[in-house]
């Protein structure tokens, strides 16, 4: 039915901006990063780029004392992120490996009498509103030296159960208490002493909070996914509970992901049973099975090939205004223009147009012409830098980080770098990109990280408010985020410039 | 990511919907978004009525066309179209219509029948016009006879006008699935033996053509404008003048003729299509074998009920378009 307008009455053409779509959602745009496993079996989870994680197949290991490494891997189910072109499918999998080494003598408490060991298992405790935990129960000093500390590592982070210690190392009492119905996180307990690196664990214990009553469908809240025409089952993000099994049809397919074709020429139904681990706190116990239809479509449903498919990164703008050209995720890139700029003063966004040959298959517009009009892509030109270092001290964190969400984790207090930047004030810098940062005088190699920088406070997590800056190997400022840490967890914030 | 500005070229044209060429480019213009708004908001209906014509003779051409708004999305960031959907195509259809306060902004109004009266009132032995959105009408049962409506995506065939046969009782409207009635009108075949009945079409709220017959007493006036000046008549070689020589001349000399109807008595649900009558811009009476454009010389409309008035007729003046004296230049 067409929109009428009744032209002797007003209308309004309501013009918003257009939603962008960031291509395809892969674990290389989820950048994971920094995943670890320690000899103790200590899992240490990825930093995203992109994304973040509904669930994963282990959060421990037992320790290693085989006396060689062992091979680990864990499977992380990723929530894509909005704008991105599968944004449908709702997650990806993607696998994380890592050779858990074997416990060196340093860390085994038989060969090494400082390290601490861990006895027992801590239980797990629900519909409570509060438990305390004896850590020297379970944890014993080594006969050499105390344990000098205990951290506590809570996960998912932002979950409202608060974790305190009281006491004094080795003697130090655990509190786990929430005020709000229903709160589950599951924790690990590492003891440390001070003489030497040698660590201790726990093992990984629940608590959830009063109140839950039986585990359902509801708790679990699967949102989206899909299957194609293929049978490739893409997984739902849920809210509660572990996944223990995918099924179709009574047939586990957790790892093939596999529901068959459809080759039947019309779109069929297909049920997918997720089979959850009911986590601890609910009144029911065992696994619970949530069934989605999902309609599998008679054909494949290709994607346009854009810019955004095209995945366009790095590339690089000399002083003198040379380009090099940028790398794709996907297609060819043809040729590009202007072929060069002019030496600049300051540094200065520049675009640069891309003719891009869409990839041979896979995509509506395979075999096609190239994508019109070109791709238009930013690179800042540095400035030729006669003023770097003689611009306005700032002040701003010596860590970087991947994700301005990482900020509020680290709280880093009083721990600050001085910089300086290209003329500028301290407004200036935090309201526009493209100014440079430079340490003496010397463009400041910022590894393409955000740095927290800041007028006055000292503190970061509990700060309200703040800026960080994500700077280049050449000094130049490429975003600008307002952040906030005052609410817990990694905090909210959003890119401003 | 932010909305700077949007680049908005307007055209209006016939033919399909997405025909346009660039001889139908009508406006083009620019409009920066104001900064503490995320969105540019652009009013077109203005521009696009300067492109509907209503040229009605008695011929129920549809008179509706397409408006097509290409508009360019530029990124505040690289002041370059965004890269995804940068470019956005909004089509529309024009019809001379307009809602009212209570219907709010863009009303899009009824998207079938186009008069809003389910009453309609013929001389006995005299065919009708019912129009019609073809986009929304699958078929139409007048009386027991099917009539099937075909969309063509033609703008001159999306108003319908159909042709009601003399003495018809009922049309039905259906969706076009063609199973669900949506409409009932009811065809009044009035016997009027004394006044010569007058067909009145003006454009409806909905932006067709509608017919109103008024049956009852016609009165026709007629009011004259003029000017005068003052000759000089003397002869002033003879230094007379002649006495049938008048001092005063008369110039400019025009005059335009009213005239006042009477509807008969209708019923309550009519009220509608008076009240439009009203409100019309454009309006023609069927005159001498003519199709002459007419203004409603009437301003106030008593709206008339059973309860109040038993009876309802309505009398509305009229003046005929042009000057008695063919003046046209």
């Amino acid at each position: 039915m067409s929109t009428k307008i009744n032209v002797r009455s007003p209308f309004f053409l309501d013009l918003t901006a257009p939603v962008q779509t960031l291509g395809i959602f892969t674990c290389t745009t989820a950048g994971l990063s920094n995943f670890s496993v320690a000899s103790s079996g200590f899992v240490t989870n990825p930093l995203l780029l992109a994304g973040s994680i509904v669930d994963q197949t282990a959060t421990e290991f037992p320790i290693n004392t085989t006396g060689s490494s062992i091979p680990r891997s864990v499977t992380y189910t990723i929530a894509i992120p909005a704008n991105y072109t599968n944004v449908n499918d709702a997650t990806i999998d993607c696998i994380q490996d890592f050779d858990q080494p074997t416990q060196s003598a340093n860390e085994d408490p038989s060969l090494n009498n400082n390290c601490p060991t861990f006895a027992g298992t801590i239980p797990n405790s629900s519909g409570l509103a509060s438990t305390a935990i004896t850590l020297s129960t379970y944890f014993t000093s080594g006969s050499g030296a105390d344990i000098s500390s205990y951290l506590v590592t809570k996960s998912p982070s932002g979950v409202a159960v608060d974790a305190v210690l009281t006491g004094t190392a080795p003697s130090q009492t655990l509190t786990l208490s929430s005020s709000t119905d229903c709160q589950l996180a599951t924790f690990i307990v590492t003891a440390r002493q001070s003489s030497d690196s040698c660590t201790a664990i726990s093992n990984s214990f629940t608590f959830a909070s009063a109140n839950c009553g039986a585990y359902d469908c509801t708790d679990a809240n699967v949102v989206g996914g899909s299957i194609e025409q293929d049978g490739t089952v893409n997984k739902g993000t849920h809210t509660l509970g572990t996944l223990n099994a995918l099924l179709y049809l009574g047939t586990d397919i957790t790892t093939s992901l596999n529901a068959g074709a459809n080759n039947t020429g019309s779109p069929v139904n297909k049920t997918i049973t997720y089979r959850f681990n009911i986590p601890n706190g609910f009144s029911n116990s065992g696994t619970f099975n949530c069934n989605v239809v999902y309609s599998q479509p008679a054909t494949q449903v290709l994607p346009t090939f854009d810019c955004a498919e095209a995945q366009i990164t790095g590339g690089f703008i000399s002083e003198q205004g040379n380009i090099a050209a940028p790398t794709l995720g996907a297609g060819t890139l043809v040729s590009w223009t202007p072929q060069s700029f002019a030496e600049v003063s300051v540094n200065t966004p520049q675009t640069i147009y891309l003719t891009i040959t869409p990839p041979a298959s896979g995509y509506i517009n395979s075999g096609g012409a190239d994508i019109t009009p070109p791709c238009p892509y930013i690179i800042t030109q540095p400035a030729t830098f006669p003023e770097c270092g003689l611009g306005t001290s700032l002040r701003f964190s010596k860590q970087g980080y991947n994700s301005p969400y990482d900020a509020c984790g680290f709280n880093f207090v009083g721990d600050w770098y001085l910089g300086q930047g290209s003329p500028a004030t301290y407004s200036e810098m935090i309201s526009t990109i493209g100014w440079s940062i430079c340490t003496s005088f010397s463009a400041f190699a910022g590894d393409d990280k955000y740095y927290v920088v800041t007028d006055g406070f000292t503190s970061v997590s509990t700060q309200s408010n703040f800026h960080l800056l994500k700077i280049d190997n050449y000094g130049t400022v490429q975003e600008v985020w307002l952040h906030n840490c005052s609410g817990g967890g990694n905090g909210a914030g959003a890119r401003i410039y | 990511m932010a909305l700077k500005k949007i680049g908005l070229k307007l055209y209006v044209y016939t033919g399909t919907e997405g025909s346009y060429t660039s001889s139908d480019l009508k406006y083009q213009m620019e409009k920066d978004r104001i900064s503490n708004q995320d969105n540019i908001v652009v009013e077109i209906a203005q521009l696009v009525k300067d492109f509907l014509d209503n040229n009605f003779n008695d011929d129920y051409v549809c008179a509706t066309k397409w408006a097509t708004a290409v508009v360019d999305f530029y990124d505040s960031e690289t002041n370059e179209i965004f890269v995804t959907n940068g470019t956005q195509i909004f089509n529309y259809l024009a019809f001379d219509g307009y809602g009212h306060f209570e219907e709010e902004v863009n009303p899009q109004l009824s998207t079938d029948l186009l008069q809003t009266s389910l009453n309609m009132y013929l001389p006995e032995g005299i065919a009708g016009k019912l129009p019609i959105f073809a986009e929304g009408v699958g078929k139409v049962i007048i009386d027991s006879t099917t009539t099937e409506i075909t969309d063509s995506l033609d703008s001159n065939q999306k108003i319908q006008y159909i042709s009601i046969p003399a003495n018809t009782s009922t049309v039905e409207v259906y969706a076009t699935d063609d199973t669900t009635l949506l409409k009932t009108v009811t065809v009044n075949n009035v016997c009027e033996p004394k006044f010569t009945p007058y067909k009145l079409t003006f454009v409806n709220k909905l932006g067709a053509y509608q017919d109103i017959y008024f049956f009852k007493k016609t009165t026709e006036s007629f009011n004259v404008t003029d000017e005068t000046y003052k000759r000089n008549n003397i002869n002033t070689s003879t230094v007379t003048y002649g006495t049938n020589d008048g001092q005063k001349q008369r110039y400019n000399i025009n005059g335009s003729t009213k005239i006042t109807l009477n509807t008969g008595y209708v019923k309550e649900n009519f009220n509608s299509a008076l009240e439009e009558l009203f409100l019309s811009e454009n309006a023609w009476i069927r005159w001498e074998g003519k199709t002459l454009p007419v203004i409603i010389s009437s301003k106030d409309m008593t709206i008339k009920n059973v309860l109040n008035d038993k009876l309802i007729d309505y009398t509305v003046g009229f003046e005929f378009a042009f000057n008695k004296i063919n003046n046209v230049r």
